[in-house]
């Protein structure tokens, strides 16, 4: 069966995370991505954390659906209502407040085991910009 | 087994694996790994007329998500909506 590796973007629903050397195999039905399932989820919102890309509300859902949480349980962990984390989640585009993004990196980090500052300034994001993730 | 329940079994337990083609289906609709599992665990499968199966489930939040799945070399989905 042939194997290969391929740089591939558009594998999360972040648009700024670019995929380095993602193992490939052929089947009947087309390529298959030759990894874990969850692998290159894990590798992009780890990356969004250490790099520390500002939270929006598109951000918000990748990283709470990453960690297997419902709308209910993340909003729970964080003392707020279901609702308030939809509203972020509906604005995909427009960043958190300070006094929530900082609580979610920190719930995030600490969801994927990543240790990070515990500094209020180091737990908020500072730009956008592109991330090549190596996939292997 | 039921073929119809290990397809349901190994989409729970996270024994499956993806066609580039529905990854990036995955990515648009922002359905993550957990989504499937979950798929697994609520849904339903039933034989196409095609020899594909069809998952219906529910996804994390409790919307509804389908999954196209073959079984070759383990369970395969080609693609969700």
């Amino acid at each position: 069966m042939k194997k290969w590796k391929e740089n591939l973007d558009g594998l999360v629903s972040l648009e700024y995370i670019h995929f380095i050397n993602v193992p490939m195999k052929e089947s009947k039905h087309g390529p298959v991505i030759d990894l874990a399932p969850n692998q290159l989820e894990k590798l992009a919102a780890t990356a969004v954390i250490v790099h520390r890309i500002p939270l929006r509300g598109k951000e918000v859902k990748f990283l709470r659906k990453m960690v297997g949480l419902s709308l209910e349980k993340f909003a729970n962990k964080l003392g707020l209502t279901s609702g308030s984390v939809f509203h972020w989640e509906k604005a995909e585009d427009q960043r958190l407040a300070p006094v929530n993004e900082a609580p979610v990196r920190a719930l995030i980090a600490e969801e994927l085991e990543i240790e990070i500052s515990g500094k209020f300034s180091d737990l908020l994001g500072e730009k956008i910009h592109d991330i090549k993730v190596k996939a292997s | 087994m039921d073929q119809h329940q290990h397809i349901l079994d190994c989409l729970r337990d996270g024994n499956y694996r993806v066609t580039l083609h529905a990854k990036l289906r995955m990515a648009e609709r922002n359905v993550s790994h957990a989504d499937i599992r979950t798929c697994g665990e609520t849904g339903k499968a039933k034989l196409q007329s095609d020899g594909k199966i069809k998952v219906t489930g529910t996804d994390l939040d409790g919307d509804e998500l389908t999954l196209i799945c073959v079984e070759e070399d383990g369970v395969l989905i080609i693609t969700v909506f």
